[in-house]
């Protein structure tokens, strides 16, 4: 019996940070007052369309220099590939002046860098958010 | 004219600029600098280039360097620059080959006040949004192709079909609104004074390019409709051209399949240069209308790859003549390679079919390589 609970207990600690890793959540900047956003806006902003808060604060839009898990998940939730979601910032940088993506290597960089951007939004994995703000994403902390 | 307008310009950038640094607004940005950096090798089977001889095989090696400088002032005002470099290397046949290296060019310089993504207000040099690829210019990071189709590559605007290129404008106003469930309504209007108004450095007309762009998009499907008119081109001392275009252009994602394509229509009028004396109509050849359309379809194979085919076609069509010219078309086909997020790798076929007994088929290729920074 002992033995069994051990087993489980050893299977459910190890499975515990796979789950983590694949927890993404959307944050902000502590001082904006959103709170929630549709998965539709956030296509809106990820591909240069919304680039104002409805308090009319510019978007930062801050994201990865790689490939890394938080990217993937994000991007396969919004349902568009990422190369297609830069081709159309990257129109947007060279048509309207969309100031170009904040890009880092870590969820650790980009949570900290929201956390001191006003208008900066991204997305890290659950357990590095740091001092930002964590909205919900269609009434769900974590998006899926 | 054009280098005083210019200059105005740079001082409102350079003065906007300036305050955002001194006064360190809120939401005032640093000064966003970015670009693209391309290199393309072409080879073409035939072209009509006198120098090189018709018929004859013929390649250029092209650089070419876009920088972009922009910024946000506060959180309604924001500019850009865009400066143009591009050198054409020829090699013509025998040893003599040749170098163009093109004085830098202020493709665009504007200011804008956009207090929300619904309606905004922008002055200077503005790239017009006339169908899709009129706005993109030469961008070779936005698109698949490296040679574009017919009426955006330069050797083509001497070839008769520059009038279907809206180019350039002066004060635009555009936005997106967001009519729910995914819908979204893009609109411009924008008035201009393209070149080939200015004769000699001097404004000779007060009229003015005026045109419009309206698209409907969901999140698979953009359909958009472009008309403009007043498109000046001088057909000698005494007479000049006048072209109204209409186009209508479409974008549609299915799966890992993307379509693109536009169609323009230009109707030419003929009329006396403003200012002089002698214009008789008869000796003109009028109702000179243009037609291009492309079409290409691209496939994702995955997040690096992309192959695409497609053609595009253009004529010019006499009104009441009992020959035409002969229609030019064009097959391409060719892959994408991204090895970085940054970094595209490209290869393109071009089959150029034949168009009457004196242009016979021929094929040309080219490869190229684009750095985005």
């Amino acid at each position: 019996m002992n033995v069994k609970f051990l087993i489980v207990l050893v299977f459910s600690l190890l499975a515990m940070p796979l789950s983590l890793s694949a927890q993404v959540v959307v944050i902000v900047n502590k001082a904006n007052t959103i709170s929630s956003i549709s998965t539709a806006d956030l296509k809106n902003i990820f591909t240069g369309d919304m680039t104002k808060f409805a308090s009319g604060t510019n978007i930062t839009i801050v994201t990865y220099k790689s490939d890394t898990e938080s990217r993937k998940k994000f991007y396969a939730a919004l349902g568009k590939k990422y190369t297609e979601c830069q081709a159309a910032i990257l129109k947007r940088m060279m048509n309207d002046g969309l100031k170009p993506p904040a890009a880092f290597e870590s969820d650790d960089d980009v949570a900290a860098y929201v956390a001191k951007t006003p208008g900066a939004i991204g997305f890290v994995n659950v357990a590095n958010v740091g001092a930002a703000k964590v909205i919900t994403v269609d009434g769900k902390k974590q998006i899926d | 004219m054009k280098s005083y307008f210019r200059i105005v310009c740079f001082f409102f950038v350079f003065f906007f600029a300036g305050l955002n640094i001194l006064t360190a607004q809120e939401e005032s940005d640093k000064v966003n600098v970015y670009g693209i950096a391309t290199a393309d090798y072409r080879l073409y089977g035939n072209n009509n280039d006198p120098a090189v001889g018709n018929g004859a095989v013929s390649n250029t090696f092209n650089i070419q360097f876009n920088l972009f400088l922009s910024g946000n002032i506060g959180s309604e005002w924001k500019y850009l620059a865009e400066l143009w470099v591009q050198n054409d290397f020829r090699f013509q046949q025998g040893i003599n080959s040749l170098i163009d290296y093109s004085q830098p060019l202020l493709h665009q310089l504007w200011i804008e006040w956009r207090p929300s993504d619904a309606f905004g207000l922008r002055f200077g040099q503005i790239l017009l949004p006339f169908a899709s690829f009129n706005n993109i210019h030469s961008r070779p990071n936005l698109y698949w192709f490296i040679d574009r189709p017919m009426p955006y590559e330069e050797p083509a605007t001497v070839d008769g079909i520059g009038p279907l290129r809206a180019e350039f404008g002066n004060l635009s106003a555009s936005g997106t609104l967001r009519l729910g469930d995914g819908l979204k309504l893009d609109y411009a209007g924008y008035v201009g004074n393209t070149d080939r108004r200015i004769l000699n450095g001097l404004d000779l007309s007060s009229a003015k390019t005026l045109g419009t762009r309206i698209a409907i998009r969901t999140e698979n499907i953009t359909l958009g409709a472009s008309a403009a008119t007043n498109l000046i081109e001088e057909l000698d001392s005494v007479a000049q051209a006048n072209y109204t275009l209409l186009a209508g252009d479409v974008k549609a994602e299915f799966g890992n399949f993307t379509l693109i394509g536009e169609f323009i229509q230009s109707l030419e009028n003929i009329e006396a240069l403003p200012r002089t004396t002698g214009f008789n109509p008869r000796n003109y050849q009028s109702g000179i209308n243009y037609q291009f359309a492309y079409a290409s379809l691209g496939y994702n194979f995955d997040e690096k790859w992309l192959g695409f085919a497609g053609f595009d076609y253009y004529r010019t069509n006499l009104t009441g003549a009992r020959f035409q010219a002969n229609p030019a078309t064009r097959i391409t086909a060719g892959l994408n390679f991204r090895p970085a997020d940054k970094v595209l790798l490209k290869a393109q076929g071009i089959y150029n079919l034949a168009s009457g007994a004196e242009n016979p088929a021929y094929f040309s290729g080219a490869v190229g390589c684009v750095v985005s920074f």
